[in-house]
């Protein structure tokens, strides 16, 4: 089929749009996980050796359990790399000139997914998993009021990915019938 | 007889009005779970204020929680946004400017509240005489900017798919 000029204008426009953005994604995503790998990984270890030199008798599977209740802690920031990295699929669709497509209603929906969980695993299971992992055993929660309505936007996200899938679905279909 | 693509349509619509309905059960919700601890709390710095908050009297402590709660309400302020696309979806029209218009505006709400929250309503606050600024980087707080944002640039992949399909359609016509 040919497309004249004014109606190529704006996908070029959305093309461009999320190229961009899946460059900014891309940077955003290298730039959490070292943000990660340094509060939970390296800054936690160096603050536990810390403690170590002051007091040696502590010895080094002190040392890892100190750090081991970090890992949790990472958990929310990784989940939302996974849906950072969905959201960058559905923008390769995009960019691709396939704004409708079942990969990028997938992608989106999956994105929804992972944020859901990201927030779950800060509301409920990091700090948990923490304090069982502390040897505290409490049931702790890390609440904040913004945490409801991200997790209600998540929600929303993965809602509108299921309704795209199906819309793609349709397009599909009508594709081939024509 | 109802064709393939008939059922599909009637699919992806029951989906949409089930998320309408999600919508319209935790749009108050969200509602109640920021609204009513802001009302209690100014109730409280207003009519039996902690020491900190008869310091800065009580006009500056009821603005103090309002910049202090006005991340959450734009937070909220975005899922309300993106109940208009799930509107459209409902009504069959998957293909809506409306609908794209509605995801833009939603991620930039949700812009808007991490901005509140990493930097207006800290500063606000430290000027009111409340807790002095800080600078806090929370990775997830910076990852959840980063989703909102590319939401926001989904709509508007999206919004330009529609125009450029509109604009294919008309000259079909």
């Amino acid at each position: 089929m040919i497309m004249t000029q004014s109606a190529l204008d704006p996908l070029e426009r959305a093309r461009q749009v999320a190229a961009a953005s899946r460059l900014f994604a891309a940077i955003a995503i290298v730039l959490i996980l070292l943000n990660v790998i340094w509060i939970h990984g390296v800054a936690a270890s160096v603050r536990a050796l810390a403690s170590l030199d002051h007091e040696p008798m502590l010895g080094p599977f002190w040392v890892i359990g100190a750090i081991l209740p970090q890992i949790p802690l990472a958990l929310p920031s990784l989940f939302l790399i996974g849906a950072l990295e969905k959201l960058r699929d559905a923008l390769k669709e995009y960019e691709e000139g396939r704004a409708f497509s079942l990969a990028s209603a997938h992608a989106v929906r999956l994105s929804g997914q992972y944020a859901a969980a990201a927030l779950i695993a800060k509301v409920v299971v990091a700090p948990i998993a923490k304090s069982i992992l502390e040897g505290r055993y409490r049931w702790e929660f890390s609440y904040e009021t913004t945490d409801l309505a991200w997790f209600a936007f998540a929600l929303f996200v993965f809602a509108l990915g299921r309704v795209l899938e199906a819309a793609s679905a349709i397009k599909k279909e009508n594709d081939e019938i024509v | 007889m109802m064709s393939n693509v008939d059922i599909r349509i009637q699919k992806a619509r029951a989906q949409a009005g089930q998320m309408r309905v999600m919508g319209v059960v935790l749009i108050p919700l969200l509602s109640a779970a920021i609204g009513l601890p802001l009302i209690g709390e100014i109730y409280l710095v207003t009519f039996e204020p902690a020491p900190w908050a008869a310091d800065v009297g009580a006009p500056s402590a009821i603005l103090i929680k309002l910049l202090s709660y006005a991340p959450a309400i734009a937070a909220a302020v975005a899922v309300v946004m993106l109940q208009p696309v799930l509107n459209e979806y409902h009504e069959g029209r998957f293909v809506s400017d409306k609908a794209s218009n509605a995801f833009q505006l939603a991620g930039i709400s949700a812009l808007a509240a991490f901005f509140l929250k990493l930097l207006v309503a800290p500063l606000g606050i430290a000027l009111l005489g409340g807790a002095p600024f800080t600078w806090r980087f929370d990775p997830m707080d910076i990852a959840l900017m980063v989703f909102a944002a590319t939401v926001l640039m989904i709509g508007s992949a999206l919004d330009a798919a529609v125009a450029s399909l509109k604009a294919e359609n008309d000259q079909i016509v």
